[in-house]
């Protein structure tokens, strides 16, 4: 199932973009749509507070894109995607837990990206459930309308969550969210 | 119209390049920041060799073997590089005025480099994601202006010819072709491997051979994947971009190292004599091919001269390889420039990256379990021999990335470039050397104070009075920074007279330039410091390291 999240990379009227690369909102908002997608899912409609605990750890971030994502920008949109609201509220109405391994929260406090909290990464902690978040992209050149150079570049990222249970391995959710960033001007000038 | 003269673009900086030449990487690495800090006199608005001093930067910085605490430095030229349109504003000004106007990118060969350095940044670090992502964007597609012609590869001359005949040839006469840059491939597919991915890593392996079949050897080695090293070795300096032709409105590219056949010879020490490895790019033979080149010069070469080459009805002349020909060429046929307006207006912009190598090496390697260095050297150039070590430690079961600029000048080697014994402790290969006592205080250790480094410190004389925290007193009082804060300026490292603790990685030339050879002793600027530094060498337990170096 592909939730296909249209983002237009669009910036301020006056200027047009001029670099198809990744920002932080494209990550703001895949976390919140991933979210919300999991709390709505039908994988977790029949659990509620007094279900046995479900915990999820985040346990491999890939960047398989034409961008280059840094360890700390990949991890931060797991972080993201922890924080945000939905995923707060399974703590409560699901009993439903998401960690990330202590090493890349570590990471990511040293850099002051997040806040020191421990209950975001518990050492030795056991997994019910392993989570794993891939970054595609697919890349398109073109020639502006008025132009005969190719100076149309356009990015389509997809983001993909899964997650498995463990030990089965079996899939017990995935989803794919996915924006486009555009971009004119000929690349190699 | 105002006319400006030859110099309005920034000559090449042969004080980087003389650096580099002689292995000094420390003082291009710093050279090479302060030209990002706009620090140096170097002539000309910065903004119009940003990308230029970025991509300096950032290939100095690898040479020196520095590769922790320099991501920001790589996503800024990452970001450039990216960046679409950087001279939409600026192409009437440049054909009018000077090409020097521009915002420097580079050709695409120097683009195409650029991006490979980024990737090797990110295989230091063992992010095959990343190295993905940044070769992908090295392997864009060419513009083949000689695709089912009968010259494959024409030269200024016949371009400037076409586009007489056709005012837009430059921008539809070209067939798009699939990148032959084989060093990006190559990169690309062993990325794809170490990520699992070995149908893609196959599609580029197979794309290399189509391309150079003579690196099949190397493909079969890349291929198997029974490896857990991987060597990238720099040698020579790539070709440098002049001025040629009537007023020097063609650019070319002459080379400074020779191409030839040499292979790379690599010696285990095992007993089993050398492996032989073929380069696997040459940058003399990428810049000789129009289709690694923006041809922007020729764009304003037909401008300036093209109407005069319409006059002289003169026949046409086969162009050989080398772009020095079109300079015959067109005298050949009689071409003079009216004016002195039209010829600053036609000067064809040398700007270039002056310190890219002129070739690369790619060795794949099983890294010997009792060894700690091994030996390389271009066949036929003793000058070469180097040594490289500080990556496994016996038994570890890690992939390792390696990289090497090799020394390129006629003059003996430094001693470090075939030493082999790690002088130094140190926090990026520990255990190379024994800790005794800080190098501050007459010692051999220059590791990053820790309770652990406090602990050998004592083991070996340290008076137990001096705790860890007045360790790191003891730095800050001589003005070393022990964690330096991001953003902070390039400084040598404390071993070369600077102020910085952080080492380069293992297996490079900057951590053999620094840890392999005998450093000069320290020079205490506090009296704390002097007064226990004095106190250790009476009762002789910093003897050993006292020695001034050969």
């Amino acid at each position: 199932m592909i939730s296909c999240v249209l983002l237009l990379g669009l910036w301020g009227c006056a200027t047009s973009p001029t670099t198809t690369r990744l920002h932080d909102d494209d990550l703001d908002q895949i976390a919140l749509e991933m979210s919300a997608s999991l709390a709505a899912s039908d994988w977790l409609r029949d659990r509620d507070a007094k279900s046995s605990r479900m915990t999820i750890v985040v346990d491999r971030v890939e960047n398989l894109s034409s961008d280059i994502v840094t360890r700390a920008e990949q991890w931060m949109l797991v972080a993201r995607v922890r924080a945000a609201l939905p995923m707060q509220t399974l703590a409560t109405t699901k009993n439903i837990r998401v960690q990330i391994p202590a090493s890349r929260w570590q990471m990511l406090a040293a850099e002051g990206n997040v806040e020191a909290n421990p209950e975001a990464s518990v050492p030795g902690i056991a997994a019910t459930h392993l989570m794993s978040a891939t970054l595609r992209s697919i890349r398109r050149s073109g020639t502006s309308r008025d132009g005969q150079i190719t100076d149309l570049r356009s990015e389509i990222y997809l983001v993909t969550f899964q997650i498995v249970a463990r030990p089965s391995r079996e899939v017990a959710w995935a989803d794919t969210f996915s924006f486009r960033r555009e971009a004119r001007g000929t690349v190699i000038d | 119209m105002a006319v400006l003269g030859a110099g309005c673009a920034p000559t090449p900086d042969l004080h980087l390049a003389g650096m580099v030449a002689r292995g000094d990487y420390g003082a291009a690495r710093v050279h090479s920041d302060q030209l990002v800090a706009g620090r140096h006199g170097t002539g000309g608005d910065i903004d119009r060799v940003t990308v230029l001093n970025r991509m300096r930067q950032v290939i100095a910085t690898l040479a020196d073997g520095y590769v922790d605490g320099h991501e920001s430095d790589v996503l800024s030229l990452f970001d450039l590089l990216r960046q679409q349109g950087l001279n939409r504003d600026r192409t009437t000004a440049a054909v009018v005025l000077c090409e020097g106007i521009r915002l420097w990118k580079g050709e695409p060969f120097e683009q195409a480099m650029a991006y490979h350095y980024i990737a090797l940044h990110y295989a230091l670090r063992g992010q095959w994601g990343n190295v993905r992502a940044a070769t992908d964007n090295a392997l864009f597609h060419l513009r083949d202006f000689g695709s089912g012609n009968a010259i494959s590869n024409p030269t200024a001359t016949d371009l400037v010819r076409h586009t007489i005949a056709d005012p837009d040839y430059l921008d539809h006469g070209y067939v798009a072709v699939p990148s032959d840059f084989t060093l990006g491939h190559l990169m690309f597919a062993i990325a794809a491997l170490r990520l699992g991915r070995g149908d893609e890593a196959r599609d580029h392996f197979d794309h290399v051979l189509r391309c150079a079949p003579a690196l099949a050897p190397t493909v079969k080695r890349l291929r198997c994947g029974n490896y857990d090293t991987l060597l990238l070795i720099d040698y020579g300096f790539g070709p440098a971009k002049i001025a040629t032709g009537p007023d020097g409105a063609v650019a070319a590219f002459a080379p400074r190292t020779a191409s030839d056949d040499q292979v790379l010879l690599v010696d285990l020490g095992d007993g089993q004599g050398p492996s032989f490895h073929a380069a696997v790019a040459d940058l003399n033979h990428m810049a000789a091919h129009h289709r690694w080149r923006n041809l922007e010069d020729v764009r304003r070469a037909k401008s300036a001269i093209g109407t005069l080459l319409m006059g002289t009805g003169t026949g046409v002349m086969m162009a050989k390889s080398y772009d020095r020909n079109d300079a015959a060429e067109l005298i050949g046929l009689g071409v003079v420039l009216a004016g002195a307006a039209v010829r600053a207006s036609a000067l064809a912009d040398t700007r270039y990256c002056e310190i890219l190598p002129q070739r690369v090496y790619l060795v794949p390697l099983t890294w010997p379990v009792d060894r700690r260095t091994v030996r390389l050297q271009i066949e036929g150039l003793a000058e070469t021999h180097c040594q490289v070590g500080g990556l496994h430690a016996a038994g570890e079961d890690t992939f390792h990335v390696g990289y090497v600029r090799m020394i390129a000048n006629d003059a003996t080697p430094p001693a470090w470039s075939a030493s082999t014994e790690v002088l130094y402790a140190n926090d990026a290969s520990p255990g190379s050397a024994v800790s005794r006592l800080p190098y501050i205080l007459g010692g051999n250790c220059v590791r990053m104070p820790s309770s652990e480094v406090l602990a050998d410190y004592r083991r070996h004389g340290l008076p137990g009075h001096v705790s860890l925290a007045d360790l790191e007193t003891l730095y800050r009082i001589e003005d070393i920074a022990i964690r330096p804060s991001r953003g902070a300026p390039a400084d040598r490292h404390v071993l070369e007279g600077g102020r910085s603790l952080r080492p380069p990685a293992p297996s490079t030339a900057g951590f053999m330039r620094l840890f392999v050879q005998h450093h000069p002793p320290y020079h205490p600027r506090s009296g704390r410091v002097r007064k226990l530094a004095a106190a250790l060498k009476g009762a002789g337990l910093t003897c050993h390291m006292a020695k001034d170096p050969p």
